[in-house]
């Protein structure tokens, strides 16, 4: 995340306090790739597209994505030569040949830089002037290819409505403060007085204590960035759109799919809401005030593009899917006509009695987290349900159909995942397993890596060792080894219950258990590539 | 309220509901000053100016009731201020001038002011009308002179803002005033009604919000939500903004909003450690109510005010309250504690004699209001006998103060520096005064001599027209019956109209006296 002012004074406040940069899932060009496909766009190849990143920060963001796509190309600019600085020794240590970091202000953006097939601004748009706000809508217009999908985030009202109150208020307790350190805590100062003061049941006391509870957890970081930053512009819904607008630019999506039955109220009050408005961007503005929204993750493409409405079966053919579903029976019977609930670790359920819908779920909760080509699963399916009769009884197309339409509204409930690529990961660990070079290099230097899911995921010690050393040149047995030697040289602790294990006998029987289900572990969360 | 551009035509299309602020009463401005030690103009002999003063539904009574004061109105819309001259001359008032003219346009010429009134019209013009409303404040104030000023603020207006762009939409201004507001009325429901079950501290707060706002009349729901021109801001932002003229923060039009003391004593703590000063301790409380509005007085820089209100500021106040004693029959001889509750279900407890004493006579007063002395004098008289006045020691004499201090904080009591413009005891001919008389005429919203609205019933408002001292029993009776008659007025048995007949002189006897006596409790009559 990153600020492109025109004000010097703005650039430096960022290189008093770099913001903790993270990787964004939901603006990485395969997910963008894939919400164009849902609708009927022809989106770049992700493994082949140019990217370009504005408020790229320190390259949190474009470094994993760049590692992970060699034949794509990346650009990144930011405003902060500290972090562009930064970005480019990481790039540069990585040896990454196809991304380029420039310190540049986004007003000073020419027509040469070329076209795009994506281009992200993430936490920009908000913390910007006007004109900034509208360059950034312009270089979306001129650069972006014509099939090229833009993800711009911002901060919307209502939800900031609140925050507003805070940073105005954090303003006026700093107001005789001296430097930032002085402005940090009379900020602070302020949250721990509405803490303890704003102790009834009344709505606007909840309100206000649910937000602080929050931001007492925060960081300096992101106090300082999210409510001391002089320019902060959160926006209506509306208003972002109508400003696209005037660029000729449309919306293609949100950060999720805007198929979730999640993105839409209950079924009365969207009747209702049918009779106040049938302009879509108006009822996204309505939704977006009943649910007190905060931040939005908005996807446009160009205004010339024919877009289809929400997605079909017909479109999910060509895609891949996953989910993490387990069955809460764990002897399911596929055949047996008994009803079977499925739940995902996040909590969401699916029950069904349908054979074939039961085997097509069997087999995505066994293949995790591997994806399977949606036709696939309904193949392997429709063969573990005729398999179970000799000789085989042919599925009628009708049940067919029927799965189609499930598996579609599982994709709509967040129950199923879609991807427009395989994995980028694999799935298992192989004799000489081999990690993410991009996460092996930031396992070095701290506990956050980026997985292939382009999620940032804070390890254990001892995966973050174990990270380390699966680079491809040992197997198991030789991980074994150093690991063992790692622990009775004290680099790496292990424990027998209460007691600090230092003996290498007693290490490497403990280590020998642990191993495979860490090798797991670190599959599972998308960080081996071999 | 009226801003000056373009909007002088929407407040003629759609005048703002108005009623007289008590709150800005020069009485009020007075009282509130004089607790802070300033010396104030006399209201019986004062000059008063409003701005942005519509049909002059505000100053009408006052004029009314100070015929040796002057009352100078000034509002952009032509129709609210050719209504309020008809109304004036009716009334035959020569000390009231409304004139239609452009706030921009003031000048020298008006005069200097003892007390100016602006309300609803700051956060509701652009900002140069509002400089100037500063300037006017600043220029035509005398030295011991009170401003009035009222505005919205945040952090209430956050949320409101949202209601706004809910129904504001992109200003529509092709359309019709009507269908704007049937539209935003729509819109309203929509939310009010999805947002009814669900238990999200966000959501129940934006549906008291949006509820509150269907329950307002078409016109302020109009010039609240869907004029151009909406301004809140922080109030010590607008603190600042009236001190870049020379304006200093005098206090709340309500100053039992001001003190800490009216929050439990561990959050008064920490709002006396985060706040220095007068304006900060009210910033941090603003925070802590959400407050969306503020009716604030304002006085010359160069006065100097004393900002601990002692016992010594209390003399020339007069006192009134509603404050039922919770035993019917207080213990006054004992130092036993003795509760006394307000309406709000505040409360006050004293074991002091001459309190219970004091605070009782106050109660036994109301809606009248008595002074420092007469309290004294009365409490004397029930701790002894009228010959042998109970004795009062000073210590007696500064813990009264202390405890009269206190309830004004809690507002508990008001004070007011003038005597009663009405009575409660009731004559053989009563009168009422001639503003409400004509407005009792017009509808059943008039303005009491508290300058307070009040809604009237039927037969009272049958009846108050006639109260012109010329009138007995006798002949009130006689107009209430014609009323029936002429079926302007129904008289309800069990729910029912009653038919002509004795029963309904029966039934209109004991409603003549039941509402002379609630049209006196209003504080209605003069004699």
């Amino acid at each position: 995340m990153s600020n492109d002012s025109t004000s010097l004074n703005s650039a430096r406040h960022y290189d008093e306090v770099p913001y903790p940069g993270l990787p964004v899932a939901r603006s990485q060009p395969e997910w963008l790739a894939t919400v164009g496909k849902l609708r009927g766009m022809q989106p770049a190849d992700a493994a082949v597209a140019r990217v370009l990143e504005l408020g790229c920060a320190s390259g949190q963001n474009l470094i994993p994505l760049a590692e992970r796509a060699p034949q794509a190309t990346f650009l990144g600019i930011d405003y902060s030569a500290r972090q562009i600085a930064l970005a480019q020794e990481a790039a540069a240590d990585m040896g990454l040949t196809n991304i380029t970091f420039r310190q540049q202000n986004i007003l000073d953006l020419e027509a040469e830089l070329g076209t795009f097939d994506y281009i992200v601004a993430h936490g920009v748009y908000s913390w910007v002037d006007a004109d900034v706000r509208d360059k950034l809508m312009a270089v979306c217009r001129h650069h972006l290819a014509p099939q090229g999908i833009a993800y711009v985030s911002y901060n919307t009202y209502p939800g900031w409505q609140v925050h507003d109150m805070f940073r105005a208020m954090m303003k006026y307790e700093g107001r005789n403060a001296r430097g930032l350190g002085e402005k940090l805590s009379s900020a602070r100062k302020l949250l721990e007085f509405l803490q303890a003061s704003l102790t009834t049941d009344a709505p606007y006391d909840a309100l206000v204590q649910s937000e602080l509870s929050l931001l007492l957890k925060q960081g300096d970081d992101y106090l300082r960035h999210d409510h001391l930053e002089e320019v902060n512009h959160p926006v209506y819904f509306r208003h972002f759109m109508a400003h696209a607008r005037t660029h000729e630019l449309q919306l293609l999506g949100e950060g999720t799919l805007g198929i979730r039955s999640t993105d839409y109220l209950d079924p009365e009050a969207e009747q209702n809401l049918n009779q106040i408005t049938d302009d879509p961007i108006e009822k996204e503005q309505y939704r977006d005030i009943v649910r007190n929204r905060t931040i939005r993750q908005t996807l446009l493409c160009h205004q010339a593009v024919a877009l289809e409405r929400g997605p079909t079966t017909e479109r999910l053919k060509g895609m891949y899917i996953e989910s993490h579903l387990k069955s809460d029976n764990p002897e399911v019977d596929a055949t047996s006509p008994i009803a079977e609930r499925f739940s995902t670790p996040g909590g969401l359920r699916v029950s069904t009695a349908v054979p074939l819908i039961k085997a097509a779920l069997v087999h995505l909760g066994e293949i995790w987290p591997n994806y399977i080509p949606f036709e696939e699963l309904v193949a392997v399916a429709r063969a573990r349900i005729e398999a179970t009769t000799d000789p085989p009884t042919p599925v009628p197309p009708s049940e067919i159909e029927r799965l189609e339409d499930n598996l579609l509204q599982c994709c709509a409930g967040g129950i199923i995942e879609v991807h427009s690529q395989p994995p980028s990961f694999t799935p298992s660990p192989t004799t000489t397993p081999t990690a993410c070079p991009a996460a092996r290099w930031q396992a070095a230097r701290g506990e956050v890596v980026t997985t292939r899911r382009h999620q940032a995921l804070r390890l254990e010690p001892f995966d973050q060792h174990l990270l380390l050393l699966v680079d491809g040149s040992r197997d198991a047995a030789q991980l074994l080894d150093d690991l063992t030697t790692a622990v009775t040289e004290g680099r790496l602790a292990v424990w027998d219950g209460q007691q600090h294990v230092t003996g290498a006998a007693r290490a490497r029987e403990i280590l020998s258990d642990a191993l495979p289900c860490a090798l797991t572990r670190l599959a599972q969360n998308a960080l081996l590539v071999a | 309220m009226s801003s000056q551009t373009a909007a002088a035509n929407t407040y003629d299309e759609v005048p703002f509901p108005r009623q007289p602020l008590p709150q800005a009463h020069p009485d009020r401005l007075a009282t509130v000053a004089r607790l802070f030690g300033m010396r104030t103009q006399p209201i019986d002999r004062c000059r008063v100016l409003e701005l942005g003063c519509a049909t002059g539904s505000n100053l009408v009574p006052m004029a009314e009731r100070h015929p040796q004061s002057t009352f100078v109105g000034i509002d952009y819309s032509e129709r609210q201020i050719a209504e309020g001259r008809r109304a004036i001359e009716a009334l035959g008032l020569k000390n009231i001038e409304l004139r239609h003219v452009n706030i921009m346009d003031v000048d020298d010429t008006l005069g200097l002011f003892d007390y100016i009134i602006a309300h609803g019209v700051l956060s509701w013009v652009a900002p140069d009308v509002q400089e100037m409303v500063l300037s006017i404040c600043k220029s035509r104030l005398n030295p011991q002179g009170v401003a009035y000023l009222s505005y919205n603020i945040y952090p209430g207006w956050h949320l409101r803002n949202v209601i706004r762009e809910l129904v504001f939409g992109g200003g529509a201004t092709e359309q019709s005033a009507a269908h704007r507001i049937a539209r935003s009325r729509r819109i309203l429901e929509f939310f009010s009604a999805t947002l009814n079950d669900d238990p999200a501290p966000y959501s129940r707060l934006f549906k008291n919000e949006i509820d509150a706002v269907l329950r307002q009349p078409d016109g302020y729901l109009y010039h609240e939500y869907l004029e151009d021109e909406n301004h809140p801001l922080y109030f010590h932002e607008f603190v600042a903004r009236a001190e870049a003229h020379q304006l200093q923060y005098l206090g709340d039009a309500t100053p039992a909003r001001m003190f800490t003391s009216n929050f439990p004593p561990p959050v008064e703590q920490n709002l006396l450690l985060m706040s220095n000063d007068v304006v900060s301790i009210e910033q941090h409380i603003d925070l802590l109510k959400n407050r969306a509005f503020r009716q604030s007085l304002f006085c010359h820089q160069e006065i100097s005010l004393s900002r601990r209100i002692t016992p010594a500021n209390l003399v020339g106040l007069r006192f009134a309250g509603k404050l039922r004693p919770e035993r019917e029959v207080p213990d006054f001889q004992s130092t036993a504690f003795e509760k006394f509750v307000a309406p709000s279900g505040a409360t006050i407890s004293s074991p002091s004699p001459l309190v219970k004493a004091a605070l009782f006579h106050v109660n036994s007063k109301w809606p009248g209001s008595v002074s420092f002395d007469e309290l004294i004098a009365v409490a004397a008289v029930r701790l002894g006998s009228k010959e042998h006045p109970g004795p009062i020691s000073p210590e007696d004499l500064t813990n009264l103060g202390h405890n009269l201090v206190q309830c004004l904080a809690s507002g508990l009591i008001e004070a007011y520096s003038e005597a009663d413009g009405f009575v409660t005891t009731i004559s053989r001919c009563p009168r009422a005064g001639r503003v409400a008389r004509m407005q009792a005429y017009e509808g059943p919203n008039v303005t009491n001599r508290r300058h307070e609205p009040v809604v009237l019933d039927e037969v009272s408002k049958n009846l108050l027209h006639y109260l012109d001292g010329e009138h007995d029993r006798e002949s009130l009776m006689k107009i209430l019956i014609e009323a029936v008659n002429r079926g302007e007025l129904s008289i309800l048995k069990n729910g029912i109209p009653a038919s002509r007949g004795e029963a309904v002189a029966d039934m209109l006897e004991i409603a003549l006296e039941q509402s002379i006596v609630h049209l006196a409790l209003q504080a209605l009559l003069v004699a």
